[in-house]
């Protein structure tokens, strides 16, 4: 188990340039382990070009990002998420090709933990099997740890948006992952939809797994984060706990407005 | 009155989702349609637009019976739809983008003139970025992006899907302004809206829906102050 204080991921001055617009200059901070880490910052300030730059889809030009010690600069994203490092993104990603369920699609996620070879799948067929059963079984218990053990068999499309978020979480979970990076992952739950993605994300941070979370929703933000990183015009604007944040006149002005307010800290 | 819907019902395949919905908009007003996930609000959206056929009821745009009639035609007739999740092309420059919009209607070259000076003037950004293409800008801009296509078709009713989705704070703040902008405009608005607080804020009256059906309706204010509706249906 990781120390608590430690640092598990860290960032130092990454860059990134496209078509000479600076997307991302000299970024620095890092996240402690068992943290919940938030992202925040107006749209085009860079949130999602860092997440890209951290998982590997596409790297900076410049800087340093360790992962649990490792260099994860140039290394492709299925090695990333391999070192423990799991991704959902903003816009909802479903297979649905053969009819693929919900369950299927949480399976999905034990690929990359299931690799038996071709001997093994000739001559030792019982132990490729018991691995997809436990795998199945792992993938149900998931789907109740988010509540979505009903629906298992149902096609992902006919679930209600907020619920396919659920899946997409549990199926990032099913990767065993020691941090997550959630892209977005409030944007269009109501109210009471997000109260319950709140306690979800609580949960997983009580398993020890740290989350970095990019989010426009502020009493989710406010509400979970242990520390905050403001990002403005692909430049660090600010960092700190919540409540700091949430006082910070630069922040308000550049990014909070009137949602200072949904902070739930006296000014 | 602006629109009315009379005893609609649709369904995606044998599911039910849409059933004897009876709603309107009057001319000049913001109704909002609010409810969870699931409950219909976008498929509604859909139906009256075309998009989705309804299985029953009718729909009444300007007194004109617009039931099931092409999408080009509803629009022309001058209702215009701005999908969630804005479905902009991205490979295609903002000035494409808006042109897109334009074309249900001849139009001259000074009106062309004068619609794109219209959109300006709502979103000044998008005149910085013409050449630009769509995909590469910021999601509030290009929400900013979608909301200028839909007026280019000149709509009498502007249809919003989740306009707020995404965006940041300040963004959705802007986003709010601009619909309230539109309407002393005089085109009418109904929106569909996840932040309901907002939403209902901004609206004159508001329907709440729940697994298809419209459960209740009011004044926006006096639906906000009921604290029965707001824990039942608002998730407030």
């Amino acid at each position: 188990m990781t120390d608590k204080d430690e640092t598990i991921l860290s960032a130092v001055d990454v860059t990134k340039t496209f078509d000479g617009i600076r997307a991302l200059e000299d970024v620095s901070f890092g996240v402690k382990a068992g943290h919940i880490k938030a992202l925040i910052g107006p749209n085009g300030a860079g949130k999602t070009t860092l997440l890209n730059a951290i998982n590997g889809i596409l790297p900076p030009d410049r800087g340093h990002i360790h992962f649990l010690g490792h260099d994860v600069v140039g290394q492709t994203a299925d090695r990333v998420a391999a070192l423990g490092l799991s991704r959902t993104f903003q816009l909802i990603r479903m297979f649905t090709i053969n009819n693929a369920t919900v369950l299927d699609n949480v399976l999905l996620g034990a690929h990359m933990r299931l690799h038996p070879n071709i001997f093994e799948s000739i001559f030792r067929r019982g132990k490729v099997d018991k691995a997809e059963r436990e795998a199945r079984d792992r993938a149900m218990e998931l789907l109740k740890f988010v509540g979505l053990e009903k629906a298992a068999g149902a096609m992902p499309g006919s679930l209600p948006f907020g619920n396919q978020r659920l899946v997409e979480l549990a199926r990032s979970l099913m990767t065993d992952p020691r941090m997550l990076l959630l892209d977005e992952p409030a944007s269009g739950l109501n109210d009471t939809e997000v109260e319950g993605f709140t306690e979800l994300l609580r949960a997983i941070r009580q398993k020890g797994i740290t989350i970095l979370l990019v989010e426009h929703n502020m009493k989710l933000v406010m509400n979970i984060a242990d520390d905050i990183v403001v990002l403005d015009f692909g430049k660090k604007l600010a960092e700190g706990t919540p409540q700091s944040i949430c006082a910070n006149p630069e922040v308000i002005e550049a990014y909070l407005g009137t949602a200072q307010k949904e902070c739930g800290f006296e000014p | 009155m602006m629109l009315k819907a009379e005893g609609i019902s649709a369904s995606y395949g044998r599911v039910k989702v849409l059933k004897d919905i009876n709603m309107s908009v009057e001319n000049g007003e913001i109704v909002c349609l609010v409810g969870a996930n699931g409950a219909g609000k976008s498929t509604l959206l859909k139906v009256i637009s075309g998009i989705v056929p309804a299985a029953s009821g009718k729909f009444l745009f300007e007194g004109q019976d617009i039931t099931n009639r092409k999408p080009d035609f509803i629009v022309k007739a001058g209702l215009s739809h701005v999908p969630e999740g804005r479905q902009i092309f991205a490979d295609l420059t903002v000035r494409q983008n808006l042109l897109l919009g334009s074309y249900v209607h001849k139009v001259t070259k000074e009106e062309m003139e004068r619609l794109f000076n219209s959109v300006f003037d709502l979103f000044p950004i998008l005149k910085t970025r013409l050449t630009q293409k769509a995909g590469t800008m910021s999601g509030g801009e290009q929400q900013m992006l979608a909301i200028g296509r839909g007026l280019m078709s000149q709509p009498k009713l502007l249809l919003l899907d989740e306009p707020s989705l995404g965006l940041a704070p300040l963004m959705v703040e802007t986003i709010l302004k601009v619909i309230q902008n539109l309407r002393s405009t005089g085109i009418s608005i109904l929106l569909v809206e996840q932040n309901v607080n907002a939403a209902l804020q901004i609206s004159d009256r508001a329907y709440v829906m729940e697994t298809g059906s419209i459960v209740t309706h009011g004044k926006a204010r006096e639906l906000m102050e009921n604290d029965e509706i707001r824990k039942s249906y608002l998730g407030m």
